[in-house]
Order: C-alpha cells, then structure tokens, then sequence
C-alpha cells in the first residue's frame, strides 16, 4: 500500500511542477511592444511572403478580366534575390478553392496566434473572392466568406504587423511627394505604420462633357456629393435612359466618411445618416426606368454614369472611340469627401526577424518604374479592362482626364471589411429587377430603407464588438 | 525499495501516459489562455495589460448577449432536459430491463448526423418550412422561426430531443441500483408512490442526477454545432452564444477576447459545478 507521506510528497512535487510551469509562461510572454529586430549577421536570409494573388502566366489573357500582382511580385522577388545575395524569398499564394483556403486560413491565424506568422502579407483587402472557372480567374469584391484579416485597419491595432515607420521615414530613395498621401495614410495608426497601401480604387462619375454642359445640370452641385449628383439628377435628370445612375455598389461604404472609431470601439455611423442615404439610392433606382448592366459607354444616348477609378482608362478609350469628350470626377461622400479604399496591400510581419530587409523588398512595389510601365502595357493589350490607382503618381498617360483621376487627392483611405459585403447585399434588397429586351427595369424591393439603415448599423456594431 | 513506495511509483507510471496527455491537450492549452488574456498583441509584440482585457470584454455589448444567452440556454435547457429524462427513465425503468434493445434505441437521436438534423430542422421551421405551409393553409400568420426569438425555443427542442435518451440511459442506470426490496417494503409500510420517488428514489439518485447534469452541460456546449448550421457566424440575437463569439474573435484574429470570453465561461463552468459537487457530497453523506 502506498505511504501516505510518499502520495503527500509526490502530490506537493506535481503541484509545483504546475506552478512553476504556469509562472514561466506567463513571465515569459513580458515581451516588449515593439520587438528588437535580429542582430545583423552574415547568415542567409529566408523571408516566407503570404499572398492570394493569383498565377495567371497560364491562362488566356483575353478572357481574364482583373490584373493580378502576381507577376509583378514574382518579378521583384527575382530582382530583390539577385541583388542581395543570402537572401530567399518564399512565395505562398492562399489556394483558390473555398475548402482548401478557409482550412489553410484557419492554419494561418493559429500560426500568427503562435507567434509564427509569416515575415510578409501581399494581400488584396477585406473580404474579395478569387474564383477560377474554366481558363479565368475572376475577382469578386465582397463575395468572400472568410479572410486572413476581415479588418486590416482592426488589425493594424492588434499589433500584428511590424511598425515600418523608422524605415519608411529613413529612406531617402523613395519619393514620398510622388505618393499619395491620403492613400499612404491608410497604413497608419498614430504615429506607427504599419501597412503600405499598393493599390486603391474610389467611385467616379464619367459624363459626356458636352451633353452634360447642355444639359441643365448644376455640375458643381454633382462634383460636390454623392447625395448632390442624386438630387440634381431626379430634379432635373430628364430623361433616366440616358442616365443609368449605376453606382457601383461593390463599394458602398464609399458614400460615408466616417464609418467606426476603431480606438473607441464604437460606431460613428448613424442609422438617420445611413436611411437618408438609402433613400436617395432607392429613388433614383425606382425612377432609373433602364439600367445597362453592363460598363456602359459614353455616347448621345449615355450622358453620364458612375463606376469606378479601375475602369477610367478603358472608359476613356471607349469614349474616343465614340468621339465624345469625356468629364470625369471623384464621386464623394454625403460629407464632400473623396473616400477611396485600399484594394491591395503589403505589411511585414510582427514575427519578421529581418523586419528591415523585409521592407527593402517592399519599397519597390512603391518605386514608379514598378508601378506604371507594365501595368498601362498590360492595361492596354487587355483593352485597359482594369487598372487599379496606385499610390504612386503616374507622370503621364494617354488621356489627360484619366491623369488627372490617379492623381486626385484622397481625403480618406480605408481597407474594405466583413460588414460593406453585409451592407452590399442589403443594398440589394431595397429594389427589385427584371430583365426585359431593353435591359434591366427596377421595381421597390422586399426591404424598406429604415429597416436596411438599422441592418447596417446592426453589422457595424457586431463587427466593432467582435473585431 | 520500500513496497509502499514502489507501489506508488508504480501508479503513478501507470496514470503517467493520460497525466501527460492531460497536461499537453488540455493544462498547457488551458495556461496559455490564460497568458493570452492578460496580454495584447500577438507573437513577439505581445505585452502584459493585466486586467484590461477582462473590464473591456465585459464592456462588450456582443459578449453580454451571447453570455446571457448563454447561460439562458443553461438554466433553461438543464432543468428541462433532467426533468423529461428523469420522468422518462422513472416510465421505463422496468421496461429497460426487459428489453435491452430500448436502451439503444433511446441513443438514436445522440448518434444521427448533425447535418441532417438541421436539414429536418430547416425543413420544419424554414421561412417556406413546413409549418409556414401549415399555417398558411389555415389563415395563420407565419413567421421566419428561424430568425425570430423563437428561434431558442426551437433550438431548446432540438438539444432536449437529441440529448435526453442519452441522459436516460444515465438515470436508468442508476435506478437500476436502486435496491426494489426498498420498494417492496416501502409499499408494504403503505407508501404511495409519490412517497416512494421522494424517501427511496431521489436521495439514492443524486450521483446519477450530478453525472447526468455534467454530461447534459457538455452537450449542451456541443449544441453549437447545430446553431451555427441553423444561423451561421452570427445567427438571430436570441441565439447568438458564447461560442459564436469566440469564433468570431478567433476569425478577427481578436485572441485576447476569445481568451477572457473562455476564462470567463471556464469560472462560470467550475463554480457550477463545484457547487453542484458539494451539495451531491453533502446528499450523499449517508453512505460514507
């Protein structure tokens, strides 16, 4: 039989193993906020780069409709490995399938949970879902279920990312008056940075120049918000079959400019704001009798429209070719403001322990000859489908009215998150269509404005709450 | 070696392989949750901030509901399900021993698949479920029940369905060693049968009636399962619970939240069930 003493004695021993064990790790997690970098030393370097754009090199260009930055990152890759010798970059691309992805995504969150992140995040933002059918790759903003980050800029604050700021603000070589500010803002918190913004995009109105003047309208009064270009247009649009007011949803959030007080954790957006919003959009849906679905084209017949920065080339290709002088001008919030958001990013890793060579390979992305040269050349064989803003500013181009667009100023950059894809789809649900021979013909929907209002707020709060 | 000492280093090699895999999977886990916390950040840039975390998720509106919810869920899905499986197993407590196939019968809920017991749910009360299709045929209102506060009481019916065979077979076994002389006598002396449950079966059931409750609280956790298939990351307000909201934390990379969210459910958890512990010693003090 077992001594009483020993059984006390070797309860007292695990006991203390226990304790001790618990006081380790908690002691050992006392680590400072911002983590030394490793020491300099003439070891190889391996940096492992996470990203979801896709490989298109195989497949049919013609049929492939979004620029995907993998290319461009393979290439740098390769001219960052032949100038510095020692160092590897390891490139992962997420998998494109839903399974595959959420279950490699989930492997990723535990890995930064574990301290074990990858050194570098090339990202597209927020909540776009890349499917492949047959030989194209599709982008679809909003169409994604899970996300590595569903809220860059809440997680900008959770201190996953390395601050960059030090090096960002030492390197000399990098032209910041050629950047964007407000774009370069996004990646911003306080007096840290922590992401650099590579790609953005913000809603534009493109009108017939001429028509447009003829026409009656107060142009300032539309170039002024987006609640102006709505009510001068259903006061004195005339006729809606030349004016498919086709603002593009896939970015609603663009209409507001004050959205979440991250730091605060609460919602700056209010319900009135949001219904008074709604309204005007169902207004001029209802009263829209025809809505092309597709990019329209600016002719006599389609004096004005509003899509997105990503298409000005290709609209202003389209335009010459129709001979119509084309206006082009941000779209802005109900406050007056030219909201734009980060669709593709870049940060280093909070786990980087060459957080320094890390942002060397970052900064090309942002020297112009990357930015620029290749893109327009892509842009154009692909009949300038899509070409994103960059925060670079380009020196030139075909088209003045499109220079002028990639060099606006930004008022206010954001990433997009989880709650916009919620509010695109209660967008959705305030009007109703049908396809006829002429195209798409809206009818008032199952949900009523004050009721979509309160739905967003509601996805607000959730977000800020669990976020 | 004294016999007394090899003896107990002989225990404890023999319970050494589940003490370790106790301590991997579930102490250390359990630590490190802890860690997580009491600290913000992730990976290297984690630093200690004490109790911050913990005022700032009880701050939090989403996790007040789901907590709420939560515990609702409990004190109304506990008291439920013992009380129908007690009533049950006291039905079949004499029929159980003739017919050893009912036992498994009773476990069929518990075992069938959770996606076609949602299916079924979904086909019941969908918005164009069955019971809209009823109601709409004879003038009633219908309702999106899914998606409405009776959401919890039909996810209330679907725990108690699938997980009271499970605690039947519990309870029967305790009654089983329940002695029926005790009855015998007892009816001979003129109990009633009310009289015979209260002086005979209850103060000899209250371990059964601990170890039923601590399974039924497990299930009632894995419960979640078929919640999250009824109404995804975040389901009608009604039932929305703790669980959601460390998943959510989890996908938002938001870990010291889903950490204090768990610590807190784990304090919840324990003094449930040390207070349950004591009062079921303090029953059962007779035996000793």
């Amino acid at each position: 039989m077992a001594n009483r003493t020993d059984v006390a004695k070797m309860k007292k021993c695990l006991t203390g193993t226990l304790i001790a064990a618990l006081l380790f790790t908690a002691l050992s997690g006392c680590a400072a906020v911002n983590p030394q970098p490793a020491q300099e030393d003439d070891g190889p370097i391996t940096l492992r780069v996470v990203t979801n754009a896709q490989d298109v090199s195989e497949l049919d260009y013609s049929n492939n409709r979004n620029y995907s930055m993998y290319d461009e990152i393979k290439r740098l890759i390769k001219a960052f490995e032949s100038d510095h010798e020692g160092v590897t970059i390891e490139l992962e691309v997420l998998p494109i399938d839903d399974e595959e992805q959420e279950t490699r995504l989930s492997q990723l969150r535990t890995e930064i949970m574990a301290g074990n992140g990858p050194d570098i995040y090339m990202m597209d933002s927020g909540v776009t879902a890349v499917q492949k059918s047959g030989s194209t790759i599709y982008v679809y903003p909003f169409a994604a279920e899970i996300s590595v980050f569903p809220d860059v800029a809440s997680a900008m604050r959770k201190g996953v990312f390395y601050d960059i700021g030090e090096f960002y603000d030492a390197d000399e070589e990098l032209d910041k008056d050629a950047l964007v500010t407000g774009v370069m803002n996004a990646g911003v918190v306080g007096d840290a940075r922590y992401v650099l913004p590579l790609r953005y995009n913000l809603p534009v109105v493109y009108a017939n120049k001429t028509a447009l003047e003829d026409s009656g309208i107060d142009i300032q009064r539309i170039k002024g918000s987006v609640t102006g270009l709505y009510d001068e247009l259903l006061t004195k649009g005339g006729d809606w079959s030349r004016c498919p007011v086709n603002v593009r949803y896939n970015y609603p959030f663009f209409a507001f400019s004050d959205l979440v007080d991250y730091d605060a954790q609460t919602v700056s957006l209010t319900a009135d704001e949001v219904s008074n919003y709604l309204r005007n959009v169902q207004s001029a849906m209802l009263q829209a009798h025809v809505i092309i679905s597709s990019l329209p084209e600016l002719d006599e017949n389609t004096v004005i429209f509003s899509w997105v920065l990503s298409s000005a080339a290709s609209v202003a290709k389209t335009s010459q070719k129709n001979e119509v002088e084309l206006e082009a001008f941000p779209l802005r919030s109900v406050d007056g403001d030219v909201v734009a958001n980060v669709t593709t990013w870049a940060a280093v890793g909070i786990d980087c322990a060459h957080p320094d060579v890390a942002y060397d390979f970052l900064r090309q992305f942002l020297m112009e000859d990357s930015q620029w040269e290749e893109r327009w050349s892509v842009a154009a064989y692909r009949n300038g489908d899509y070409i994103a803003g960059c925060p670079v500013r380009p020196e030139e181009t075909d088209d003045e009215t499109v220079l002028a667009l990639f060099t606006t100023d930004v008022d206010i950059c954001r990433f997009d998150f989880t709650a916009e894809k919620d509010f695109a789809s209660t967008i959705r649900k305030l009007y109703d269509y049908e396809i006829t021979q002429d195209g798409y013909v809206f009818a008032a929907g199952d949900m009523d404005v004050d009721t979509a209002a309160r739905a967003l707020i509601d996805a607000l709060r959730w977000h800020m709450a669990e976020g | 070696m004294k016999l007394s000492t090899k003896n107990a280093r002989d225990g404890y090699l023999l319970v050494a392989p589940i003490a370790l895999g106790c301590l991997l999977f579930y102490a250390l886990p359990f630590v490190l949750v802890l860690r997580h916390s009491v600290m913000q950040g992730v990976g290297a840039g984690q630093h200690f901030v004490g109790a911050d975390n913990y005022i700032s998720v009880w701050n939090n509106e989403m996790f007040r509901l789901a907590f709420w919810n939560t515990m609702r869920f409990l004190l109304v899905g506990l008291p439920l399900i013992l009380a129908v499986s007690y009533a049950i197993a006291l039905l079949l407590k004499n029929q159980a021993q003739k017919h050893k196939l009912l036992k498994s019968v009773l476990l069929f809920p518990y075992i069938m698949p959770v996606i076609g017991v949602v299916l079924v749910v979904d086909l019941v009360f969908g918005e164009v479920g069955l019971l809209n299709k009823v109601l709409l045929a004879v003038g009633l209102p219908i309702e999106d029940w899914l998606n409405s506060p009776i959401s919890f009481w039909v996810v209330m019916a679907l725990y108690i369905w699938k997980n009271a065979g499970y605690s039947i077979i519990l309870l029967l076994s305790g009654l089983a060693m329940i002695p029926e002389d005790q009855y015998a006598a007892a009816q001979i002396d003129g109990a009633s049968g009310f009289q015979q449950f209260w002086y005979i079966t209850v103060p000899q059931m209250w371990y059964a009636v601990f170890f039923t409750t601590i399974f039924s609280l497990i299930n009632a956790f894995k419960c979640f399962r078929e919640i999250f298939l009824i109404g995804g990351t975040h389901p009608h307000e009604d039932i929305y619970m703790l669980q959601h909201f460390i998943n959510n934390c989890f996908e938002n990379l938001s870990y010291p939240k889903l950490a204090v969210a768990s610590v807190l459910l784990l304090i919840v958890v324990a003094v449930v069930f040390a207070l349950m512990y004591f009062w079921v010693n303090r029953k059962e003090r007779f035996r000793a």
